[in-house]
């Protein structure tokens, strides 16, 4: 009863204020109003459009007669200074034609070495991008300063090294990747320095496209390295731990050892297969001791690790794990007792005659990888 | 000697062009496999130099055709950094050399010098 009335109320006063909408002098001002909006609209759209029709055609117009003036003057073998063509001399100031020009040299420095690229550089210089570049290291915008320090970096503007330093550091994460990269590129393993201070997190993708920079450069000490292992930057440890692994830096083995009771999971796990390459023969009991503290995915890691470091000594450790834990585990401790351990196999094969389940089918799984 | 050329980047194609110009190569330039192919076959190149990656046609199947129809015509081919597993089937397709991009423009010139000799002597 109550509801109902309460519909009839609602409908009644809704019906009421339409009704007051309804009049000639409501519809009329709606009907401008609309109007207004839609030519507003039109208006937009068609100066949208024919800003970006302009742009296009300059583009075009400019860009075959450019790209013939850049291929010109990238091939001439004389040490000259480039004079630049009078009718591009009004061009070079509207920002997009330079913006333009500065596309074209980073695409074609990226495909060639040797003269052609020193030609591609010296232009650069001459007609000041690398300036234009700079400024786009102060833009508040990240895209824009990304752009800035990739331009900077593939025309090898390495006298520019501490207003892109500053950007490795920065909030940014494409910022920070692009000057972290640019960095590297210029400087190789000692460019690492800017792990000294950063404070923002060295990404996983990032520490991955680092390894892999580093992979192309001659190798060089890193005497920081250690302190890097000491960072309270967590992901830089990793990326320390990853680097020592990598580079078999056993110098750093008790800093790598400390890492094994970090609170990050990340860092613990890394230390175990950082330690398995850079260890010695204390390690194995090492890692058998810090085994009962780790949580199941690290466990997992010990002991597939100890697949190559494990010995007669770890042996009275691995029965027990045989009979604890997940299956998983009981497995994974049953082919290092199988490969590292005098008669492991022995151990294995009287265990599965003890207990039929699981171990016989730990038994036949271990034995038959062991035969391949 | 009459060079072709596929690369679908025109300024590298044009700086090429114009460098081994002035080396006195007769170029044909074209910017895709199917241009390529089309020219291969009406222009009849001494030497082809092909880039892996091509619209329409791929260098890998521009240097498959090329060999099994006009075996005898030297073909290099451009790869990117990092591409060995492309250039080793290209190699087995039938090509007889390959560039690595970046590249000095002092190995192309060497790399067309060597084949354009083979070529001669065989």
């Amino acid at each position: 009863m109550f509801l109902s009335n309460n519909k009839v109320l609602l409908n009644t006063g809704f019906n009421k204020t339409f009704a007051t909408f309804e009049t000639p002098d409501y519809l009329y001002a709606a009907a401008i109003l609309f109007f207004i909006l839609t030519a507003l609209v039109v208006i937009a759209t068609y100066y949208t459009l024919q800003a970006k029709s302009k742009k296009h055609n300059f583009k075009t117009n400019i860009g075959q007669s450019l790209e013939s003036w850049i291929t010109e003057v990238i091939i001439n073998d004389s040490s000259e200074d480039v004079t630049v063509p009078a009718n591009f001399q009004s061009i070079f100031t509207k920002p997009e034609a330079r913006q333009m020009l500065v596309d074209e040299l980073v695409r074609n420095k990226s495909s060639f070495l040797g003269s052609v690229s020193d030609n591609i550089i010296k232009l650069y210089c001459q007609l000041d991008l690398n300036v234009d570049s700079v400024v786009k290291l102060n833009d508040h915008r990240p895209h824009v300063q990304c752009q800035g320090i990739h331009e900077l970096c593939v025309m090898d503007q390495k006298d520019m090294l501490r207003k892109v330093y500053r950007h490795t550091n920065s909030k940014d994460n494409d910022v920070r990747i692009e000057a972290q990269t640019a960095i590297i590129q210029w400087h190789g393993f000692k460019g690492l320095r800017f792990l000294d201070v950063v404070s923002n997190p060295v990404t996983e993708f990032q520490q991955l496209k680092l390894l892999e920079l580093l992979r192309q450069i001659p190798f060089m000490e890193m005497p920081k390295l250690n302190t890097w292992l000491q960072s309270k930057n967590d992901t830089v440890v990793n990326f320390a731990l990853k680097l020592a692994q990598h580079y078999k830096q056993s110098h750093v083995q008790k800093e790598a050892e400390q890492c094994l009771l970090h609170k990050n999971d990340t860092i613990r796990l890394q230390a175990v297969k950082t330690l398995a390459v850079i260890g010695d023969l204390s390690t194995a009991t090492l890692l058998t001791l810090a085994y009962p503290n780790e949580k199941f995915t690290n466990r997992l890691n010990i002991l597939k690790e100890l697949l190559t470091i494990a010995t007669d000594e770890q042996r009275d450790f691995l029965v027990i794990q045989l009979h604890e834990g997940h299956e998983c585990l009981k497995l994974a401790s049953a082919k290092v007792l199988a490969k590292c351990t005098t008669e492991g196999m022995e151990v294995l094969e009287a265990k599965a005659y003890d207990e039929l389940n699981p171990y016989q089918h730990i038994y036949l799984h271990v034995k038959s990888e062991a035969a391949r | 000697m009459k060079i072709l050329i596929a690369e679908d980047d025109s300024l590298v194609l044009k700086t090429i062009e114009l460098l081994l110009k002035k080396e006195g190569y007769e170029m044909i330039c074209c910017s895709d496999g199917m241009d390529a192919m089309e020219k291969i076959q009406t222009q009849q190149p001494d030497l082809i130099i092909v880039d892996i990656m091509l619209p329409y046609f791929s260098g890998l199947e521009i240097v498959g055709k090329v060999k099994q129809n006009l075996n005898s015509v030297p073909i290099i081919v451009i790869s990117a950094m990092g591409q060995q597993g492309v250039v080793d089937e290209a190699i087995k397709l039938g090509a007889d050399d390959y560039i690595s991009k970046p590249f000095n423009i002092k190995a192309v010139k060497s790399a067309i010098q060597r084949l354009a000799l083979t070529a001669a002597t065989a």
